[in-house]
């Protein structure tokens, strides 16, 4: 029985009118650099186990669609600027203590990356168009022959852009459901997993299909137990610790969190890949589907719970 | 494709030129000075005295041009010591309220109705004039009541002493301070002063009783009752409720309501029977002690503790800490003083007694004798004679110093012993700061003119005749304001800004209306300032001094009998009266007696009200930037009461009061903090005017609720904490 | 030089004076607070204790708001306190989501600001705004690297404490007095 506590502050009011600091910008962006560093991360990974020729007509249209979600994503942090005309301030210094800071270079240096990728395996429609300009013909050939160097860097930053948007949060030590080490890895196994199920959406090659779910599976395998380990990890913190972690589990958010994010987007889908990879089940394409549904509540859950909890009240 | 030596070299020399580029950026702005932002507030100083309550303290207020940007306490001002309380300082709100008075009106549609046109000053001022003549012409000048609060009002009682009346009522006596102002004086032969006359800040032993000092912002007040805890005085807090000051006491004695004044003998009972008190003080200045030790013998800590709820070991253990305090040992002699009428003044007397028993008036620690300042009068002619004041007859309440705001309202109503047909309402929303509406409403309708001068529209003004905006304390020139205080002094009120629309000075208006009557002779000046300055001239002071620093300070002259104060009592005898012949005589009991308040009825809890520290009741709730500070406007109540009912904290409820009268809907404050049987407000919430747009629905009026007093046969005031509410949740 | 702010818990009344008096002195924004009064009631009747606290930006010696600002905006200054610098502002917020004392606000002009610690003012010598103005002195600011000013002197008496010491920002708002 928790001892008989009021509080009255001066800001009551003016708390419960402004209660976030940020809103639905930020958990889209989550969503989307994730989901972009896990297909960096499937592709890359591809070229350097299977070899550039296993690269899939799917995939190069995923790596298309890269930088097209990125800045989707980016858009929504501008959006979410109060102070716009100041944008450009996040590029006229590198502070190495802010993951913020640490991130927003890493995006900078993801486009070339990206667009190195896609030039060296262009998709069926773009190739074309390429081989039309000499000098991108040229390009491109150059590229192929480096692309596992580019490889390298497509998997160094995606791991980068995946982990950092965890530790974004866990950093701020000030809010008590991101205060855990395992965010930054439950961020980089969740982005991973849309990323592959972004390309099982895409993918029309059966075998690379299977290697996909195989990948899925194990990915939310370890999403799972990370999430095990980051709600347990919480509750043994200490009161206001283990407060937070129960708005997830038995709170306002139990609801979307289990329900949703862990039975609809991690376990049911789970089941599915593994039934459909015994062949007991067929594949489809509404599998990888729940998996990216899941992915977005789930950073949609976790920014939003997140700022519920404060360790100071009043 | 191998890298040509060229492509190289240029790749090269771009990467070198790029991360030079951005090591500049970089090193560029981390060299880069961050500027210290000044946010530019300081402006010209006008040194003045505020008017958000009636402590008047000396502020120091920034104007830039035209703008008033912020208040400060003048540091040379005894009561401000350079601090501010929040309203004084939120007083910003005040001079900008949007919802300010800034035309004179005139009433088109039925009394009552806030239905009204904007009209000249030469109209408005005409009307009121022709009203007045014509009153004094059918009645006499004895039928125009002024009923007034705050330091402006001088101006009006002048005008209206000039006209002929001395019918001046103001709310702040019989609805307030007076059973213990009357109570004093029967005691010691002078009242507890306005501010109170306290040394708090050097007793070892203070003993608040029924007063919530801390929520109770005045200023000079809560700087000592801090530096007396930080010494580590004995505090002992007597409050129903856990009051600030009650968290910061030794000892918290959560008193049930209305049984103070068992409390009170019971002390003065043990501190007599145990021989604990000053024996040296009174044996030289008390008369009327073997009275006294007589008639306490049966208030045992035992019986006290019967009414009070109280333990009795407590009880005197308490009164031996009290007595053991002696001389420096202060029982506060409260402010609001009208609580259940019965026995408001015996309990006022017995605070006095119990205080003269420890000798702490004339004391350090104790109760000090300002030396005042001596100020000259700019001559005018003489008042004509007046008829007595209307507010009392057949001998009612002898001992009232002032005239009963109520009783005028009533002779209003019933027209004895003479009728009074018309009001003139200065500062005080007669409204809210009244208690059993219907009567002040009754009253209202049977008026033939009723001016309100005020300076935003409360609810009173909506059944003017006419409404007269005035120009804020911070925008016009008052009659000096003397302090009385352990340094005393003079301090002067003078314009910071310019007042907004067609708002004026009080003195303005009554001089133009003293014109307009004829009274010429009694404004013998042209504006204000020439009146201060010759006042000053006639009075031995710089004026020139006293407008740059806002006061002068009089002579250090002692205010307490170690400093060298020659102690006297302007009583009959001269001495302390703790047995008073004077009331006796007028048939009244000598010595104090409790009244055991009435039972709280099954279902109800008794309303209680008081302060909260970021308003002055009524006057400060429309104040927008005041209104972004803790509003408490809840209603408290136990929370373990709350529980039972089903309420959880914050719950919106409605009061319903014994005569069925219903309140605004409000939130609840479930609390640990206030005892089962009452429920407690702040007083000034709960506005129902239109024109007060912030302030209007916000919280509830408890002064709706308090439709019984009962009233002080002494002295004729209102005890308002005999209401009972029910609460009724509300959807 | 570091800079401190000492707080008397038992001369505080909460009256809320320093609220208005550094709303008025820094033109803090309608609806926004850089300090505020935080009222905490422990206990049952009878036995009750009441917690009165004037709070504002702690200016933490080790501060995630500085930590996580990604253009520098938030900085230390030479005298220890944290400051910012409108003009690398963005307005991302990861300060606001990184105080543990919810003592940031957003600008109407988009950047984000907090309690300055009045340096204009000390910097002249001057008290800051809420200490100036409160009525019962509670409020003391002044330099801890000077054994012999008042803030080391009366943190030497002891019954010193924090606000939420857990989140291991090291404060430099200390509160005496509030153990009763």
């Amino acid at each position: 029985m928790a001892p008989h506590l009021e509080i009255e502050s001066t800001r009551n009011a003016a708390l419960a009118v402004a209660e976030r600091v940020w809103g639905w910008e930020i958990p889209i962006y989550l969503f989307l650099g994730g989901l972009v560093a896990g297909l960096m991360l499937a592709v890359s990974t591809s070229v350097l186990m299977l070899g550039r020729a296993r690269v899939t007509e799917a995939m190069r249209r995923g790596l298309l669609l890269a930088p097209v979600l990125l800045s989707l994503g980016m858009g929504a942090l501008f959006l979410d600027l109060t102070y716009k005309l100041h944008v450009f301030r996040f590029y006229t210094t590198l502070r190495a203590t802010a993951p913020m800071s640490l991130g927003s270079w890493v995006l900078l240096l993801v486009y070339p990356v990206q667009l190195g990728l896609v030039l060296a395996m262009p998709a069926e429609i773009l190739r074309p168009w390429l081989d039309r300009v000499p000098a991108l013909k040229r390009l491109r050939v150059f590229l192929e022959v480096h692309v596992r160097r580019l490889a390298w860097a497509g998997l160094v930053l995606g791991v980068a852009l995946g982990v950092y948007t965890g530790v974004l949060l866990s950093a701020t030590v000030a809010r008590p459901l991101w205060s855990s080490g395992a965010l930054g890895f439950l961020f980089l196994a969740s982005g991973t997993s849309t990323g592959v199920a972004a390309l099982m959406v895409l993918e029309r090659d059966h075998q690379m299909r299977g290697i996909f779910a195989r990948a899925d599976l194990a990915l939310i395998a370890l999403e799972l137990m990370v999430i095990v380990l980051w709600l347990v990890g919480l509750s043994t913190q200490g009161p206001i610790y283990r407060e937070a972690a129960q708005l997830v589990l038995s709170g306002p958010y139990a609801p979307l969190f289990v329900g949703i994010v862990v039975f609809g987007g991690l376990l049911v889908p789970a089941t599915l890949e593994a039934l459909s990879l015994r062949g007991k089940a067929l594949h489809s394409r509404w599998v990888p589907a729940l998996v990216l549904v899941g992915g977005l509540l789930l950073r949609f859950v976790i920014v939003y719970a997140g700022q519920d909890v404060s360790f100071v009240k009043g | 494709m191998a890298l040509s030596r060229r492509r190289f070299l240029s790749l090269s020399a771009g990467t070198l030129a790029a991360a030079a580029a951005t090591k500049l950026a970089f090193t560029g702005s981390a060299l880069a000075a961050h500027p210290t932002i000044d946010p530019g507030t300081d402006g010209t100083v006008v040194s003045s005295i505020c008017e958000v309550c009636f402590w008047k303290c000396g502020i120091e207020a920034h104007a830039k041009g035209a703008q008033l940007i912020k208040i400060r306490g003048n540091p040379r001002h005894p009561l401000s010591n350079g601090k501010l309380c929040p309203r004084g300082v939120g007083a910003v709100g005040l001079a900008y309220d949007p919802d300010r008075l800034v035309k004179p009106l005139l009433r088109v549609g039925p009394r009552g109705s806030d239905e009204f046109k904007a009209v000249s000053w030469d109209e408005a001022l005409a009307f009121i004039a022709g009203k007045l003549d014509e009153l004094r012409k059918k009645y006499g000048p004895e039928t125009v009541a002024l009923f007034n609060h705050g330091a402006g009002a001088s101006w009006f009682k002048h005008l209206l002493s000039a006209y002929g009346t001395a019918n001046f009522g103001a709310p702040s006596f019989a609805q307030c301070r007076g059973p213990r102002d009357v109570a004093f004086d029967l005691t010691f032969g002078a009242e507890p002063g306005s501010p109170e006359v306290l040394d708090i800040g050097s007793s070892d032993c203070l003993v608040l009783i029924g007063s919530h000092l801390g929520e109770n912002m005045h200023n000079t007040q809560v700087q000592d009752f801090a530096d007396a805890v930080a010494r580590g005085a004995d505090l002992i807090v007597v409050d129903p409720r856990f009051s600030t000051a009650a968290s910061k006491a030794k000892t918290w004695l959560p008193i049930r309501p209305g049984t103070d004044t068992a409390l009170l003998l019971a002390w003065i009972h043990v501190i007599v029977g145990e021989q604990r008190y000053n024996r040296a003080y009174v044996e030289k200045y008390t008369t009327g002690f073997e009275e006294l030790q007589k008639a306490v013998v049966a208030y045992t800590p035992e019986w006290a503790s019967a009414e009070t709820g109280l333990d009795a070991t407590m009880i005197r253990n308490t009164a031996r800490r009290i007595a053991g305090a002696a001389p420096a040992s202060l029982v506060h002699p409260g402010r609001h003083a009208s609580w259940y009428g019965a026995d408001d003044t015996h309990r006022s007397r017995a605070i006095a007694i119990l205080n003269a028993l420890l000798g702490s008036w004339g004391h350090r620690g104790g109760f000090f004798r300002p030396s005042g300042m001596k100020l000259a009068k700019v001559p005018t002619p003489a008042y004509p004679k007046p008829k007595p004041p209307a507010d009392r007859v057949d001998g009612e309440a002898p001992f009232a110093l002032e005239p009963l705001a109520q009783g005028l309202r009533r002779a209003t109503i019933d027209g004895k012993p003479y009728p009074i047909k018309g009001w003139f309402v200065y500062g005080t929303n007669l409204i809210q700061a009244l208690p059993q509406r219907e009567e002040t409403l009754k009253a209202i309708q049977a008026l033939e003119l009723l001016v309100v001068v005020d300076v935003l529209p409360a609810e009173i003004a909506g059944y003017a005749d006419v409404v007269l905006p005035e120009a804020s304390y911070l925008e016009r020139f008052d009659d000096l304001v003397p302090i009385a205080w352990r340094r005393s002094g003079v301090a002067l009120r003078q314009p910071v800004i310019q007042p907004p629309g067609e708002a004026k000075a009080g003195w303005w208006i009554a001089r133009e209306l003293g014109k307009r009557l004829g009274l010429e002779a009694y404004f013998p000046w042209t504006d204000a300032e020439s009146y201060l300055r010759e006042r000053c001239k006639l009075s031995g002071l710089d004026y020139e001094a006293l407008a740059r620093d806002g006061v002068i300070l009089a002579p250090e002259k002692p205010t307490v009998v170690e400093d060298g104060l020659a102690l006297s009592f302007a009583t009959e005898s001269g001495k302390i009266e703790l047995y008073s012949e004077k009331l006796k005589k007028a048939g009244f009991d000598a010595l104090p007696v409790y009244k055991r308040p009435d039972a709280v009825p099954a279902g109800y809890f008794r309303l209680l009200y008081g302060r909260a520290p970021g308003h002055t009741f009524g006057r400060t709730t429309n104040n927008r930037l005041l209104g972004e500070l803790n509003h408490h406007d809840r209603v408290w109540i136990n929370a373990k009461v709350a529980k039972d009912m089903g309420l959880a904290d914050g719950a919106v409820v409605r009061l319903i009061n014994q005569d069925g009268i219903k309140s605004a809907p409000l939130q609840i404050k479930a609390t640990e903090r206030i005892r089962g049987d009452c429920v407690f407000m702040v007083h000034g919430w709960g506005h129902t005017a239109k024109g007060l747009r912030y302030a209007n629905g916000r919280g509830a009026d408890d002064s709706e609720l308090v439709t019984r007093v009962n009233v002080d046969p002494v002295m004729g005031g209102t005890g308002m904490r005999v209401n009972f509410v029910a609460l009724q949740r509300e959807a | 030089m570091r800079r401190v702010m000492v707080i008397d818990m038992k001369r505080c009344v909460g009256c809320e004076a320093c609220v208005v008096a550094c709303k008025t002195e820094n033109r803090v924004p309608e609806g926004a607070y850089r300090d505020w009064v935080v009222q905490e009631t422990r206990g049952e009747l009878p036995a009750l204790e009441l917690l009165i606290r004037s709070q504002r930006c702690n200016h933490c010696t080790n501060a995630p708001c500085v930590a996580n600002c990604p253009t520098g905006a938030s900085f230390y200054r030479k005298d220890g306190t944290v400051q910012i610098d409108r003009d690398l502002c963005t307005g991302c917020r990861a300060c606001m989501a990184s105080c543990p004392y919810d003592a940031r606000y957003v600008h109407p002009e988009g950047f984000v600001d907090k309690c300055t610690l009045c340096v204009h003012r000390l910097d002249k010598g001057k008290p800051t705004a809420c200490e100036e103005v409160c009525p019962t002195s509670a409020i003391l600011t002044g330099d801890l690297d000077d054994p012999s000013s008042l803030v080391t002197l009366r943190l030497k008496r002891g019954d010193v404490s924090v606000v939420n010491a857990e989140a291991g920002t090291k404060p430099n708002v200390f509160y005496v007095n509030g153990a009763g």
